[in-house]
């Protein structure tokens, strides 16, 4: 009899499901899981991403190289700068979806359909970034070494990553309507809100379809489940990352000149940046393989 | 039946030539020459075929009431009569030496916003500056909501006695020899526009969205028309027309946008409005070429447009990067316009078509001037940079105080910058013969090898210290094990 064996083409079995627990207001939809969670700290997991990121060639250079090219495809648009724009390149979404908002606005003015068009292209373009780290990131962890098999899963995580993309972004223009009705204070702290929101529901979603292989709808409503596990400093997560790559994208850091020849510090800050949404990425992905196992499930469902 | 006789045919024509060529030279007040109001004429060119030469220096500086940028910014344009430069300060009007500063006479006026005063030179031949003035403390606070858009309505913090100290707006007229009131006219509501002066007409605009024409002579109302919104920036005018940026009104729910309204210089019927696509997208201050009957504008989306003068038809739109500045410069065959970020842009007047760009990278909020075949530009901390026309290379930079420039004028021998700052005040630069030129191409010019290089070099540095460093720290932090990791699950492969 053949050992040989088939890769899976999800790294885990379908976990099993859970007994009922007692029902929240909002359990019927995501369910929470009760008790300890074995969540690492947040300090060790993101030690854990940033090792990740820095190890793995296909990561620490492959940042800076596609920030190079879609410097090019930028400049070839007739985009004039400046560089810092991309320092949310890959950024999480809905933070990324800034960056997306802002080359569209620089490129097409911010209106008509031409606009809008770009714009779409720009969140489909973040959801392939998204997907390329995180299911690198899963086979580094689970298998210990990237390998061509990360192709094939990325033909599955792409779906769900730009998915996430289009829902945040979707998120963004609700904030800015919600913002512009309730004034200059309390519209940009529920603007930031949202994105906190947006980082905290959804980041967990792209990790989820790397490591289950399964539709985005099964994916999100796991991810949900997974940044609601109490005690797994999910929401201080989304508030740090939203916070700190805010701060990112509008400080006055080298690179913010309207130029295209960026000087050699303009790129250090845009491509240490970028390694850091690698890093948030990364670390996403290790939480939730850290959890996976004891995330509830509210049926069983087959995979694919 | 027989003709008029020989003598009456003449003295008929002797009439008509009197009445054509006389009854207006006396009857009828006219703008100044020279640099006599904002973006030196009635139709805002910002042109002046020749004038002082970069380098420059400081020829004399004066101090006057502008005020700190911190607090807001408004249009304090100088403007030339005669031999004396007059600036309108938030609560005086000063009038300097053109030739060295020296000052004529300082007088009060009503606090209020900063704006672009006229020259305009009575049938008597008495020169006077007509400027508005009021509206208080209340007024130097932007009436609209907060825009990126640099405004003549100068967003300025309360000075005198707090919101009660409000008072009554109106147009005032300066004997620009001593300062003395000529007259002075009530207007409903605050003024930030400054004075349009046409052949025989002072035209302003206010925040409750009229325009009004007065007799320069006498401050008479000739026409008064309501267009809508709130107009606030510089309008533009010929002969003919009147062009009149309007701004949306403060509640969207009033209904109206933003707007560039063509009006008849004679009575104020309004002839077309100009809507930009999108509606509540600032319309900022037109400029027009008279001769090619076309009216420049930047607007709030990104674009400068160019419109007929006759119907108000768009002849092209050209991109920029950030909002554009407040005015657009006609040069000849060019249409120049400043954004926000400080990057100039050269357009085809015809076409539209961008010639060159060049990013300064500095905050402007003046609007530029062209003095000869150079572009001067006023930015941030003083800084001063003129362009070449031909190329956009700058060819001069210098900064002239700590203050930012917020509007320019020129004779043929000075340039005039009026800036704010603690205290704010007007700058005057000449030609310095010994002073050096620099050839400074834009930065966003792409240099393939400099811009590949300078990634290449941060790229193996940062990818090279990541590298080694993960290498180190990955083992240390051990294997990663993840419970129920189950590669196990794996299922065997049914066509092995």
């Amino acid at each position: 009899m053949s050992s040989k064996r088939r890769r899976p083409t999800g790294y885990r079995a379908p976990a099993p499901a859970e007994p009922p627990t007692r029902r929240g207001l909002l359990d019927s939809v995501f369910p929470k899981a009760f008790g300890a969670t074995p969540m690492p700290k947040l300090r060790r997991t993101f030690a854990r991403g940033s090792a990740l990121v820095l190890s793995t060639p296909a990561l620490a250079v492959g940042v800076p190289v596609s920030l190079f090219v879609a410097w090019l495809a930028l400049l070839a648009a007739g985009f004039q700068g400046p560089l810092a724009v991309l320092n949310g390149f890959a950024a999480v979404p809905p933070v990324g979806n800034l960056t997306d908002l802002n080359l569209s606005t620089a490129l097409f003015g911010g209106a008509g359909p031409g606009s809008l068009a770009w714009t779409f292209g720009f969140v489909l373009l973040r959801g392939l970034v998204i997907a390329v780290i995180t299911t690198v990131a899963i086979e580094r962890l689970r298998g210990g070494a990237v390998t061509w098999w990360a192709l094939r899963r990325l033909g599955r995580v792409f779906p769900v990553a730009a998915a996430v993309s289009v829902l945040s972004l979707t998120a963004l223009v609700v904030g800015q309507l919600i913002a512009a009705l309730l004034g200059a204070g309390p519209g940009l702290l529920a603007y930031v809100g949202l994105i906190i929101a947006g980082i905290y529901l959804l980041g967990f979603a792209p990790a989820v379809a790397a490591d289950e292989d399964r539709a985005f709808g099964w994916a999100l409503r796991r991810a949900i489940r997974v940044a609601r596990m109490p005690g797994s400093s999910n929401l201080t997560f989304a508030v740090l990352y939203a916070l700190g790559a805010g701060a990112v994208l509008v400080a006055p850091v080298p690179g913010s000149d309207v130029g295209v020849n960026p000087a050699v510090s303009a790129w250090m800050v845009s491509i240490v940046a970028n390694l850091l949404h690698a890093t948030a990425i990364a670390t996403l992905a290790y939480r939730y393989l850290a959890v996976a196992g004891a995330v509830p499930d509210t049926a069983a469902v087959p995979a694919r | 039946m027989a003709g008029p006789q020989l003598p009456s045919l003449i003295f008929r024509v002797v009439l008509v030539v009197a009445v054509v060529c006389i009854v207006p030279a006396v009857a009828w007040a006219k703008a100044a020459e020279g640099w006599s109001q904002h973006q030196g004429g009635p139709a805002r060119t910002g042109a002046l075929t020749s004038g002082p030469a970069p380098a420059f220096r400081i020829a004399w500086q004066v101090a006057v009431d502008i005020g700190p940028l911190s607090e807001g910014f408004g249009l304090p344009t100088p403007v030339v009569a005669g031999d004396a430069v007059i600036v309108v300060g938030r609560e005086e009007v000063v009038a300097v030496a053109v030739a060295d500063g020296s000052e004529r006479w300082r007088v009060p006026r009503a606090s209020g916003p900063t704006v672009p005063p006229a020259v305009a030179v009575l049938p008597d031949g008495t020169s006077v500056v007509i400027a508005s003035e009021g509206g208080g403390s209340g007024a130097l606070a932007s009436p609209t909501a907060p825009s990126a858009t640099p405004s003549p309505s100068a967003p300025v913090s309360p000075v005198g006695e707090g919101p009660e100290a409000a008072t009554a707006t109106s147009v005032v007229a300066l004997d620009a020899a001593t300062g003395e009131r000529v007259w002075s006219t009530p207007l409903g509501d605050v003024s930030r526009t400054g004075v349009t002066l046409t052949d025989d007409l002072a035209i302003v605009g206010a925040d409750d969205g009229s325009v009004t024409a007065l007799d320069p002579a006498t401050g008479a109302k000739r026409w008064s028309v309501a267009v809508g919104g709130a107009v606030q920036l510089p309008i533009a005018a010929t002969p003919d027309l009147v062009v009149v940026p309007v701004r949306p009104p403060d509640d969207p729910a009033s209904g109206g946008g933003a707007a560039l309204v063509a009006m008849a210089t004679g009575d104020g019927a309004v002839r077309w409005r100009y809507l930009p696509e999108l509606p509540q997208a600032e319309v900022l201050s037109p400029a027009i070429d008279v001769a090619a009957g076309v009216i420049y504008v930047a607007l709030g989306d990104r674009t400068v447009v160019a419109i007929a003068a006759s119907d108000g038809a768009e002849r092209w739109s050209a991109r920029t990067n950030q909002l554009g500045g407040l005015s657009s410069v006609i040069a000849g065959d060019l249409v120049l316009n400043v954004d926000q970020r400080g990057q100039v842009y050269a357009f085809d007047a015809l076409s539209g078509t961008r010639r060159w760009d060049h990013a300064l990278n500095a905050q402007i909020l003046a609007p530029p001037v062209v003095v000869g075949d150079v572009l001067i530009v006023a930015g941030d901390q003083g800084g001063v940079d003129a362009l070449e026309l031909a190329s956009g290379d700058v060819v001069f930079h210098t900064a002239v105080a700590d203050g930012s420039g917020l509007a320019m004028s020129a004779t043929d021998e000075l340039l005039f910058i009026s800036q704010a700052g603690s205290p704010g005040g007007l700058v005057a630069l000449e030609h310095d013969p010994q002073g050096s030129l620099v050839r400074l191409r834009s930065p966003t010019i792409l240099q393939p090898l400099t811009m590949a290089g300078s990634w290449l070099v941060a790229a193996i540095a940062i990818a090279a210290a990541s590298l080694a460093f993960g290498r180190w720290a990955w083992p240390r932090l051990g294997e990663p094990s993840f419970p129920g990791d189950d590669m196990a699950n794996a299922v065997e492969d049914p066509d092995a």
